[in-house]
């Protein structure tokens, strides 16, 4: 979770800079110069809106937690239920905000099944959000199968960690 | 094929003394009990004695022998005998009938005899006849003879006698006139490759951005289907042998997994249009011709079996994932793998009575082989690691399957009668999915 607090603060700046149009005024700035004002010029000069801020700090909430599976499962846990419907309240909030569901699964599975199941892991969270208000319209899922794993030990602890659906909001 | 015209192949006409019908030597590699036979491969002699077998160039001689050594080994019908075992020496003392003592490897105990006899010749190589003996009559199984132009023809002058002496033996050859494709890593990146059943002539067929799966050839060897992710998502891709052109088509839905040519040459594949894959059967546009299984759970996997008629397939409808197999013609379903909790990747042998899939147990992927008339499924493969995405060869005797059972994935073959496995060399790096094709 830190990571991903950490990953985030790191996406929100760059997505600051990237919308302020400075990226080239942060890296052409004289040693000794202060970043912090640089960046804070950039918001000054018209760059994020409070409504894009917001927007912004949603997005990276919606990203920031995954929901996980067990073995040869799609179903969703309490726990994963609760993160849901916290992005479900982040999606009605933002109606401009449209996601991706990635559904992943650990390195046991054969490769064919891994990709079918991935894709009811990614299926089974967009329907629980789409039964919690939010349009369909907005979601798309993919799935990777057992393509891009997290972790790549062959233990219990590993594949729990891989067996799992991640957000991309934009 | 295109060393076909430079291969100039001749069946020599040696005179053969062939035996009644009834003592000529077979091996019946489809039975339930597989007869083990005692094969010499004898070092190569020079065709005539004032000729040295070193005026032929590059070591050819030996390089064939090699090949034929390594190629024999993949037919565990063939026991080999090392030269150390033939009493009197391993020298056959010429290589024509008459010039054999037979008697020294009966002696030895062995059944099939090879020589080969080269003779230099001023463009290319040279000439070689490379005969297979009966040791017990004396009778020649088969002679043939090959005008070798360079090095990189070896392997396939083996490739073809290894072919022919199967043939003899045992009625099917195809080992030795199929390919395989199958997918390696490449970074992130997975492509496709294809080699000979036995590993030669390993080449490159995709550089895409993205990950290569689950390739499957058409039942006449000419079109390579597989599906394909990146970035943008799912789609299916068809590659074109004689052209070499490759067609990309994103599906409806999100997900394209396991597409499959069915008999009759048209593409099946698995597609999530409904909130859960089923198996649709395509049009030659790629656009969707029919459902040939719907339903609730998943359902992935599809393979046919040569006469069409039967599609086995994977679905968890049961709340795990099996195996079943489904008559295209009546609709009706089967159930084929009834141990365990996870059945998956099945493939149908040819005529349509057995299917091997991979059966998890203890952990670890092991590959079962189902009798569809009597139902028994049994193990087929042991040992450490796992074993997945078998395949069969198109003769119904080879299985290719992939696995880590000596650290990463690597495409190994058995058969139906689950003889031990052996590597099949597709070079560096991990291999998976292997798909058997004619050549």
């Amino acid at each position: 979770m830190k990571r991903f607090g950490l990953l985030g603060v790191a996406l929100l700046a760059m997505g600051l800079m990237v919308a302020g149009g400075c990226a080239k005024k942060v890296s052409s700035t004289p040693a000794g110069a202060s970043a912090t004002a640089s960046t804070g010029g950039a918001g000054a000069q018209g760059g994020l809106s409070e409504a894009e801020r917001q927007k912004m700090m949603a997005i990276e909430k919606i990203q920031a937690n995954r929901i996980y599976f067990a073995f040869d499962s799609s179903e969703l846990t309490q726990e994963s239920r609760q993160i849901l419907t916290e992005k479900a309240g982040l999606l009605k909030a933002n109606p401009s905000i449209k996601l991706v569901v990635e559904g992943h699964c650990d390195e046991r599975g054969t490769n064919e099944y891994n990709m079918a199941l991935g894709e009811r892991r990614a299926r089974a969270a967009k329907d629980f959000l789409v039964l919690s208000g939010v349009d369909a319209g907005r979601i798309q899922t993919i799935s990777y199968g057992e393509e891009r794993p997290v972790c790549t030990e062959s233990n219990e602890a590993c594949w729990s960690k891989n067996r799992r659906d991640e957000f991309r909001a934009q | 094929m295109r060393l076909l015209p430079a291969l100039l192949l001749c069946v020599l006409v040696l005179c053969p003394r062939w035996g009644m019908a009834g003592d000529v030597l077979t091996v019946d590699i489809y039975g339930p009990g597989q007869t083990k036979v005692n094969l010499f491969i004898a070092d190569p002699l020079p065709r005539e004695a004032s000729v040295p077998l070193s005026a032929v160039p590059e070591n050819a001689p030996a390089t064939l022998q090699q090949y034929i050594q390594s190629f024999c080994a993949f037919l565990p019908f063939f026991a080999m005998v090392p030269g150390r075992d033939v009493v009197g020496g391993p020298s056959p003392g010429g290589y024509l009938a008459q010039q054999i003592d037979f008697g020294r490897f009966k002696l030895s105990r062995v059944d099939v005899l090879v020589t080969a006899a080269w003779q230099p010749q001023h463009a290319g190589l040279g000439d070689v006849e490379l005969r297979a003996f009966e040791v017990f009559s004396g009778r020649l199984i088969i002679g043939r003879g090959y005008t070798v132009q360079n090095r990189q023809q070896l392997p396939e002058v083996a490739a073809r006698f290894c072919a022919d002496l199967m043939e003899a033996l045992t009625g099917r050859g195809d080992f030795f006139r199929s390919n395989l494709a199958f997918v390696k890593r490449d970074g992130q990146r997975k492509q496709i490759f294809m080699s000979t059943a036995q590993g030669v002539g390993v080449q490159q067929i995709t550089n895409l951005d993205g990950v290569c799966m689950s390739p499957s050839w058409s039942h006449d060897g000419q079109r390579l289907v597989f599906a394909f992710l990146d970035q943008k998502g799912h789609s299916i891709c068809e590659w074109n042998r004689q052209t070499r052109e490759l067609r990309r088509f994103r599906m409806p839905g999100s997900t394209v997994i396991s597409p499959a040519f069915t008999a009759r040459g048209t593409i099946a594949v698995a597609l999530d249009m409904g909130g859960s894959p089923d198996i649709y059967e395509l049009n030659a546009d790629f656009s969707i011709a029919r459902v040939l299984e719907q339903h609730w759970g998943i359902d992935v996997s599809p393979d046919f079996d040569a006469s069409g008629t039967k599609m086995v397939f994977v679905s968890n409808r049961l709340g795990n994932p099996h195996v079943f197999v489904k008559d295209l013609a009546s609709g009706s379903l089967a159930r084929v793998s009834f141990e365990g909790k996870y059945n998956t990747a099945p493939s149908i042998s040819p005529d349509g009575k057995l299917v091997v899939y991979s059966h998890m147990i203890g952990g670890q992927h092991k590959l079962f082989l189902a009798d569809l008339a009597s139902g028994v499924e049994r193990q087929l493969t042991f040992g450490p690691g796992n074993d997945e995405d078998a395949s069969w060869s198109p003769d119904g005797y080879f299985i290719a399957f992939s696995s880590n059972r000596a650290g990463g994935y690597q495409i190994y073959v058995t058969t139906k009668h689950g003889d031990e496995p052996i590597l099949i060399p597709t070079g560096p790096g991990e291999s998976f999915a292997p798909a058997w094709g004619k050549l």
